[in-house]
């Protein structure tokens, strides 16, 4: 990339209910763009990628207006609906930015954000940012216990932290946001594929609201997709429970071994204890090999964990050059906040 | 190059295509065209390095369309193609300067031949590259600008330039196709695609001149010349410059991902540690013609690593 070339923007936008904000959400992205460039910034938001993920509302054709309306618009249409997932990865595929920002098609993530989140990235030298809500998103106290929870559960099943952090409102690294989408498979979750990539991922708190549900007390979120997120996330993860259960396998046999030796020493000093024989052996040898089946299950498991998240497509390795945050840096170092 | 007769358009009357390279875009303009064919196809030699041997070419190339299925009726229109080209990516001024030159002679052979026949419909088709003229360009639209950064995407706007004076007398179409892919028969043209398809069924490393990062734009030679076969059954009164990419960037990774995939097989890879055409090069989709459905990069690979495929298993049945 030459020198004055501006640093691009993608904003990808999932809609499957839109209709009502559509029109106000490129509104609000024409704002931020006119403004940057009024501005002078370094950087440009390039173009905004529509994915109708088959909606059920009037929004393909309001896509398809705002797409003619606005060279930079993009308007893509799934077959049929995929998830809010697939649709990101679609639109994702489709960007040429050097940072692509994925957020909801109901305003509830600000674009005029975006400008923090970048600020937020270049200056810490992450690759991901994620947006982290200052308080409850959905104002219904179950609501966002449900999903803090679930978050949390997560987290200790696959010993991945950053699943605390995930959030739809995001702004990646365009290079490995394209990489990552294009390894997901039917049922990778995105955000661990991104996971994959870098190490480098951050979360800046913002404040926001899930207006459409404040407001209608329906979700998109139903106990059958909450599941559904819940087994992607596990097939996509490196399962922590595997790994403690083999070491449960492992302290069951040692704890067996150290029971045998005990017995032994006891058969051999003071015989004239052991009152019943044969049942404390026979407890120690289904112990040992209860022990020895439970590690080997795990280690098959690991395996088997290790094949699947292959053929998921975990990269060996992907290179960055992350040359281009420098200008971005200096620019906003000499804006003030 | 090759003679193509057909029914004109128009009625009653023939319609001679005469195309230049019969390479990876000119065999696919050949085979869309193949389905309205109605005459044996004729194939004439045109030399590109002698000035005065061409010249004779080409005269034999004007008595060939005269000659060619007299019985179908007067000649009601002409279209020619030009998809030749040897120079690549890599080329130099000296390579590229013959092919200017030859491409010159056609064009001036051309407006003789419409002053000659001046009942006939003459229509030029101009294949130039995208990627030659906009090469480490984003986001390009109907308003981007060519930049040329290298010989060959010079040659390419020297080459549009010589077809905007033709406009004057005959419609004339230039297309610009992006990263063109796809199967021109055995021993044809070996593009990224095709090398990697090939070396991954050897087992042989493929060196790769670009980052895993590098986004590029792909498109399949067959869609290409389904866009230009139509231009050329249904003919249009209003010259065009026609951008022909999928509107979809695909970084290098995704290309490896879905080539290995398709394959089957590991793909051993080497590379360029410093490329000298590792710059993104990505269209809008609003730039694109209206008529222009491009196939989907894993589907398209699909049918060239089926057709490599297939041409694998022939030759060896040869040998």
């Amino acid at each position: 990339m030459s020198f004055d070339t501006p640093v691009s923007i993608s904003v990808v936008v999932p809609v499957y209910s839109g209709e009502a904000f559509l029109a106000d959400l490129i509104a609000q992205l024409e704002q931020v763009r006119t403004g940057w460039r009024e501005r002078g910034a370094p950087m440009e938001l390039s173009e905004v990628i529509l994915v109708d993920d088959s909606a059920i509302d009037g929004s393909p054709a309001v896509i398809d207006r705002l797409a003619a309306e606005h060279g930079w618009v993009t308007a893509i249409h799934l077959m049929r609906n995929f998830g809010q997932h697939a649709a990101t990865i679609a639109g994702v595929l489709h960007s040429s930015g050097d940072w692509v920002v994925t957020l909801d098609e109901d305003l509830q993530h600000p674009p005029s954000e975006i400008e923090t989140l970048l600020r937020q990235a270049v200056g810490a030298g992450s690759d991901i940012v994620y947006a982290k809500p200052a308080s409850a998103v959905h104002e219904a106290r179950w609501r966002d216990w449900a999903s803090r929870g679930f978050k949390k559960m997560m987290v200790f099943l696959t010993g991945n932290p950053n699943i605390s952090h995930f959030n739809s409102f995001r702004l990646l690294r365009g290079s490995m946001a394209r990489a990552a989408s294009s390894v997901c498979g039917y049922d990778t979750y995105f955000d661990v594929a991104l996971s994959w990539f870098t190490k480098r991922i951050g979360v800046l708190t913002l404040e926001l609201k899930d207006q459409r549900f404040i407001s209608s007390g329906s979700s998109g979120y139903s106990f059958r997709r909450l599941l559904s997120h819940a087994r992607r996330l596990l097939i996509s993860s490196q399962v922590k429970v595997i790994r403690m259960f083999g070491l449960v396998g492992m302290s069951v046999v040692g704890i067996a071994m150290l029971g045998a030796i005990a017995l032994l020493l006891q058969k051999i000093i003071s015989p004239d204890t052991i009152n019943v024989t044969g049942w404390t052996s026979l407890m120690l040898a289904i112990l040992f090999l209860g022990g020895v089946i439970a590690f080997m299950v795990a280690l098959a498991l690991e395996y088997l964990s290790t094949l699947v998240q292959a053929s998921h497509g975990k990269p060996l390795f992907f290179t960055v050059d992350r040359s281009i945050d420098a200008r971005l840096a200096d620019y906003f170092r000499s804006q003030p906040t | 190059m090759r003679l193509i007769v057909r029914h004109s358009p128009e009625g009653d009357g023939r319609h001679v295509v005469a195309v230049f390279g019969i390479g990876l875009v000119g065999g696919a303009v050949i085979r869309a065209l193949r389905s309205h064919e109605i005459a044996p196809a004729q194939d004439l030699p045109l030399d590109w390095r002698d000035p005065a041997r061409r010249a004779a070419d080409l005269t034999q190339i004007s008595q060939g369309i005269e000659a060619l299925a007299p019985h179908l009726g007067p000649l009601k229109a002409l279209d020619f193609v030009w998809a030749a080209g040897r120079a690549g990516f890599a080329a130099r001024h000296e390579d590229v300067e013959p092919e200017i030159a030859a491409f010159r002679d056609v064009v001036s052979w051309t407006r003789d031949l419409a002053d000659a026949l001046p009942d006939t419909r003459h229509t030029f088709h101009m294949l130039s590259s995208a990627g030659g003229l906009f090469e480490g360009q984003r986001f390009i639209d109907a308003q981007s600008q060519p930049r040329p950064l290298r010989p060959y995407g010079e040659a390419k706007l020297v080459q549009e330039g010589i077809v905007d004076d033709l406009r004057t007398t005959m419609v004339a179409h230039v297309y610009r196709p992006s990263s063109v892919y796809g199967f021109s028969g055995p021993g044809g043209r070996a593009g990224l695609l095709n090398t990697l398809v090939d070396n991954a069924k050897k087992h042989a490393p493929s060196r790769i001149f670009g980052g895993l990062d590098t986004i590029r734009d792909y498109v399949l030679s067959s869609d290409i010349g389904t866009f230009i076969g139509r231009r050329i059954a249904q003919p249009d009164d209003v010259s065009r410059t026609h951008l022909l990419a999928s509107g979809k960037p695909a970084s290098m990774t995704q290309m490896l991902r879905i080539a290995s995939k398709v394959v089957g097989h590991p793909l051993y890879l080497k590379f360029d540690v410093q490329p000298s055409n590792a710059g993104h090069i990505t269209y809008r989709a609003s730039a694109l013609p209206q008529d222009w459905r491009p196939t989907d990069l894993e589907t398209g690979i699909r049918q060239v690593a089926r057709q490599l495929s297939l041409s694998f298993e022939a030759g060896a049945r040869r040998r």
